[in-house]
This record gives structure tokens, C-alpha cells and sequence, in this order.
């Protein structure tokens, strides 16, 4: 199991105002205080959502270079953690930058005095610490029967309108600098490009728009894709599908795409995974939740709203793309528009965005959505439509990819131009939005929730759509590997 | 509790006697079914057995969709299918209350709201 914790740029906002303020004041002065957490479960990634940072009260700690807590203040917390089913964290600073390893007097503190009481909750506590650059480092300290074991993380989130993540070198090690991503590094420079190549992507759909989009992400340098779409690939596929000839008819499309990625990819150590199952089948899902980064490329309410909910509820962005053909009576085009979003925490949902309602889920659900001769003309008609071309998905293929190199890439000081671009082919106009979720929605509300929130319509994959179980059990092995072998090289 | 028991208790608030029903082939696996005194429209005052049918979970965030009518046909609102139960012969109407529903604050997300906002419009339109 790999471990990691993720906060949303306003957690992250609060905890940095908090433990930094003495440094930033410019006083050597540490500083600590306690979260509550939710646990978000994947396939292979046990993930901390730190939802809530739970501040000293007067005397409840004391500041003399070092920082310390009076037991009442740790009581307070872990009471608080019992009440709302939540685990603990706990988070102090330190006054260098980067990855902060642990000194002895911080290990004597979380394992010793803190982890005995967070476990009450049910849940490990989970250690942070925050360098002066606002990187993260996080351990989970899990009990084995007889004592609290110490599993680092190996890397640390935050969701805001960039995507910033510290990563633990040890267990993730930066990949060397490659001639054949020279021009791309030239790009972005060399600490960026480090990012990238750690990040685990999720393309769920891989048709003509997902398969231009995991081919980029190949080509950028990505170690580890996920492709996920139960689908194969038919006739009236061959105009879209990047690699897809006469030959591939009949051929899992994900399978398709994952044997060409794996000769076009340009990382060292480049995985993929094939789930060849809808996205609301359970090892799909799971899957999708070991991801850094999900890519939504489903026309259908369902996926489309799991997908939306995902990115809330376990704090994990969401690139969405789709294309919409409009035909006059004659069949001739009226418009063509493509628009990107991007989901999650601080941004508006979906469904918020006029994508789908519950009430298509429930039609997608009992079948009723593609019966168009009857959904015409009653105000139902909202049913996918399949009209596309090849440039059409490119470029939204394209602007998707952009976003989530914004979202890694960006600096600081790069505005935040909202979470929705759209294209309108007609009037050749490329627009940004900026929006919010409306009062009442109730997807910001599982915001953080992680496991704690229960899609209604998952179900358990069919058996005959696991034959992929060994692949990836292969690839897992295959992954430690590379991992290992990483850290031999590191350690020489 | 599940979405059955949610619905029915909630239909028992507002004075209906709910009952379970599950017939195939009417674009929803089960509905429950009530005896609906029409307030509105053409057939004012005339009593219906009307089914609500939804998903097995879900409710209340996911909203019902087919509305189930006996001994009911209409020029207005084509069926989207018809079956014969219990000497009756049931329509169903596609009729999903998807341009509200999401925006509801979650303690408005109940049958009362269904009933008076939704299934009231619906017998302006048959």
C-alpha cells in the first residue's frame, strides 16, 4: 500500500498562516497544531484528506524555539476526532526547506505520545511537516499488534487552482534528465518536468478524445497511466481512433491505446494499466483513486457524474472534455463546440455546469436515455449525441492536456483564468468562465468526505472483464521494480 | 434506510397509503403506488392510481423519473410505455423533474416537493 495526504488550497492556506507566521515574521520559532482527516482508499493508495485544521486555544501550547502542546489540547482534538468518525493529524514546521525528515525528539512526539490516542479513533495518526517553502512531508503511524509502525507518504497534495505536490524523493525518485525530452524540459525547466514524470493519470474513456490525450501524456513524459473504458473498437470508430485500423475492429480500445503508449512513451519507467470496465465498476473505481489526476472523457450522465463526485469527495482534479455537434435539418453543420473544465475543490462541478442532472443518471439507469423516438419533443432529449470529427477531438484533446500542464507547471503568480474554457467553431471564439457551484449543490457539500461518501451505483465488474487482474498485478510488481531499482541508484 | 422505505414514509406524512409495486417492461424497476386525487387540469377531480418509480438507491438525490398511471392515456404526453397489472393497464410517463431537482436545498428533496411542484405540473400537461 502507498501512502499520501492531500489538503485543498484552503486548508493549506490556513495551516501555512498558522505555522509559518513566526518564520514569515522572520523569527526561527517552530509552531504546531492539529488536523482532523478522512480516509480516500484506492486500489494501492491509502490517501489522508485533511479537511480541517484544529487550532491552540490560549495555553493549550508553548513556544521557545521548539514548539509544545499540553496533554489537554491533544485530549481536546482526539475527542473531537471520536465524535466525527474522523482521524487525527498532527502537523508542526520546520525551518528548512523541501522534504523534512524527522528528528528524534519528533518521533518521540507522534510516535509515543500522540499516535496511542489518535488510534482511538479507529484511524492511524498521520504526521506532517511543513518546510518553509510550504512543501509537505506526511507519515501514517500504523499499529502492527505491538507497536506503531512509521509508513512514509510518498508524496503530499494540494488541490487549489494549481496542483502542488511535494514528493518524497526516497520513494519516489526523480527520474534522470532524458535526451529524447530534452526540447520539453527546455520548456517547462527541469523541476517541472519532476513533477510530471511522477504523476499518476487516470484517462477514463479512451476513445477518439482519450487516446489523444494519453498519447500526450506518454509523449510529455508521464511515468504512470491508467486507461479505463469497457469498450472496443467497432467500423465507425476508424475516422477518430488514433492507431486504430481495420485490424483493431473488434479490439479493447484501452488495450489498443495502452500497446502503442507503451512504445511511445518517453518516460524511463512508464506503466500503464488497462481496466476494461465502466469507471462505476469496482476496480476501475479503485484505480481512479490512486490517481493524481483524472481525465474525463465519457459523454454518458452516469461515469460523467461519478466522475464529478470523485473529484470532490476524494480531492482529486478532474479534466473534463466534450464536443457538441449541432446539425441543421439538412444535416449540414450549424455549430461545432468543444469545452474543457476543470473539477474539484474551489471549482464548479459539472453537473453545476449544465453537463448532465440526477435525472439523466436515472434515466442512463433504466435505459430510457437513448430512447430517442421518445424522448424528442417531451424536453428529455438531452440523450449523447455521437457526431464527430478527428480535429474536433485533437483539439479538445489538446486543450485538456494544456490544462493539466497548467495545473503542475504554473507559478505562483500565474492568474487563475477560472475552471471552464469553450470553443465555438462558427464564430472561431475561445472563452473562459469563471464560475460557482449554485447554493444548494450538493456535490461541493461531500467535499473531502473521501470513503465516508458512498456512490449509490457501483457495482462489482463482471468476472469475465478481470482477465486484467494479472496484467496488473504483473504491473504492480513491475512498478516496485523500478522503484527499487530507483533507490539502489539513489543510495550508489 | 433505503430508498423504499424513504419514499414510503415520506408518502405516509402527506396522507397517502403507498404500496410497493414492480412491474417489468415499464422503464423502471419498481414504483410505488398511490391513490392521487388530480387537483389540476383537465381531469380535476378524478382519482388515479399513480405509481413513482426510482432507482433502488439513490433517493433523494437522484429524483424519480417514470411516473406510472392506470387507466390513463393522453394526446398530450405520449407514453413511453404500457403494460397490463393487476386487471389494469398501466402508462408510463418519462417525465423527470430534472430542471429543479439539483438545485433544492437537500431538506426540500423530498416527496412533498415531488407531489406539490412536480406532480401537479404534470397533470397540466395529460
Amino acid at each position: 500500500m502507498n501512502y499520501d495526504a492531500v489538503l485543498t488550497g484552503n486548508v493549506h492556506e490556513q495551516a501555512c498562516a498558522h505555522l509559518l507566521r513566526h518564520v514569515r515574521e522572520g523569527y526561527r520559532q517552530e509552531e504546531l497544531c492539529f488536523a482532523l482527516w478522512r480516509p480516500s482508499t484506492g486500489a494501492t493508495r491509502q490517501s489522508a484528506l485533511i479537511f480541517q485544521i484544529v487550532l491552540p486555544q490560549e495555553g493549550e501550547r508553548h513556544l521557545n524555539g521548539n514548539a509544545s502542546f499540553e496533554p489537554d489540547y491533544l485530549t481536546r482534538v482526539v475527542k473531537l476526532a471520536i465524535s466525527r468518525k474522523v482521524g487525527l493529524a498532527f502537523m508542526h514546521n520546520h525551518l528548512s526547506e523541501g522534504w523534512q525528515d524527522m528528528s528524534n525528539p519528533d518521533v518521540i512526539a507522534e510516535r509515543d505520545r500522540i499516535a496511542p490516542l489518535a488510534r482511538v479513533s479507529g484511524l492511524p495518526l498521520v504526521g506532517m511537516t511543513l518546510g518553509t517553502d510550504g512543501a509537505w512531508s506526511a507519515r501514517f503511524w500504523n499499529w502492527n499488534g505491538h507497536r506503531f509502525i512509521r509508513c512514509w507518504c510518498d508524496k503530499v497534495r494540494v488541490i487549489g487552482h494549481r496542483l502542488q505536490i511535494t514528493y518524497n524523493d526516497k520513494l519516489l525518485p526523480p527520474p534522470g534528465r532524458r535526451r529524447v525530452l530534452r526540447r520539453t524540459v527546455d520548456t517547462w525547466g527541469e523541476v517541472r518536468q519532476r513533477h510530471i514524470a511522477r504523476l499518476r493519470v487516470g484517462v477514463i474513456g479512451v476513445g477518439s478524445v482519450g487516446c489523444m490525450v494519453a498519447e500526450a501524456l506518454a509523449r510529455m513524459g508521464v511515468g504512470s497511466l491508467v486507461l479505463i473504458d469497457p469498450d472496443r473498437v467497432k467500423p465507425h470508430n476508424l475516422d477518430r481512433l488514433l492507431y486504430a485500423v481495420e485490424d483493431n475492429i473488434g479490439e479493447y480500445k484501452a488495450n489498443l491505446a495502452a500497446r502503442h503508449l507503451r512504445r511511445n512513451a518517453t518516460a524511463r519507467a512508464f506503466s500503464v494499466e488497462t481496466y476494461l470496465c465502466s469507471v462505476q465498476q469496482y476496480p476501475a473505481y479503485s484505480a481512479a483513486l490512486d490517481c493524481d489526476v483524472l481525465f474525463s472523457a465519457v459523454d454518458r450522465p452516469l461515469p460523467k457524474d461519478l466522475i464529478n463526485r470523485i473529484a470532490y469527495a476524494h480531492c482529486i482534479p478532474v479534466i473534463s472534455g466534450g464536443i457538441r455537434i449541432e446539425n441543421k435539418p439538412s444535416g449540414t453543420l450549424a455549430n461545432a463546440l468543444w469545452s474543457v473544465n476543470v473539477v474539484g475543490p474551489q471549482r464548479r462541478c459539472l453537473r453545476c455546469d449544465g453537463q448532465y442532472t440526477s435525472s439523466d443518471v436515472t434515466m442512463e439507469l433504466d435505459g430510457s436515455l437513448d430512447d430517442h423516438t421518445y424522448t424528442r419533443g417531451t424536453g428529455n432529449d438531452r440523450a449523447p449525441t455521437n457526431q464527430n470529427v478527428f480535429p474536433f477531438s485533437a483539439n479538445v484533446a489538446s486543450f485538456m492536456v494544456i490544462e493539466m500542464a497548467r495545473l503542475v507547471v504554473a507559478e505562483k503568480w500565474w492568474p487563475d483564468i477560472g475552471g471552464k474554457q469553450d470553443y465555438s467553431l462558427i464564430l472561431g471564439r475561445l472563452r473562459f468562465y469563471r464560475g460557482k457551484c449554485g447554493e444548494h449543490c450538493s456535490i461541493t457539500g461531500i467535499t473531502m468526505l473521501g470513503d465516508h461518501y458512498r456512490y449509490p451505483f457501483l457495482v462489482e465488474a463482471p468476472v469475465h472483464l478481470k482477465r486484467g487482474a494479472m496484467a496488473r498485478i504483473l504491473g504492480m510488481i513491475r512498478a516496485k521494480c523500478i522503484t527499487v531499482i530507483h533507490i539502489f541508484r539513489w543510495k550508489q | 434506510m433505503s430508498a423504499l422505505d424513504l419514499v414510503c414514509e415520506e408518502l405516509v406524512r402527506l396522507g397517502f397509503a403507498p404500496e410497493f409495486l414492480r412491474i417489468d417492461g415499464l422503464g423502471g424497476e419498481q414504483a410505488v403506488i398511490i391513490d392521487y386525487l388530480v387537483g389540476t387540469g383537465q381531469r380535476k377531480g378524478q382519482t388515479f392510481k399513480v405509481g413513482i418509480a426510482f432507482q433502488e438507491a439513490g433517493y433523494p438525490e437522484y429524483p424519480p423519473h417514470f411516473i406510472w398511471v392506470a387507466g390513463l392515456t393522453s394526446p398530450a404526453l405520449p407514453a413511453h410505455s404500457s403494460s397490463q397489472h393487476q386487471g389494469r393497464s398501466w402508462s408510463a410517463f418519462s417525465v423527470p423533474p430534472s430542471d429543479f431537482w439539483d438545485r433544492l436545498p437537500p431538506a426540500d428533496k423530498t416527496m412533498k416537493t415531488y407531489i406539490i411542484r412536480h406532480m401537479r405540473r404534470f397533470w397540466d400537461q395529460v
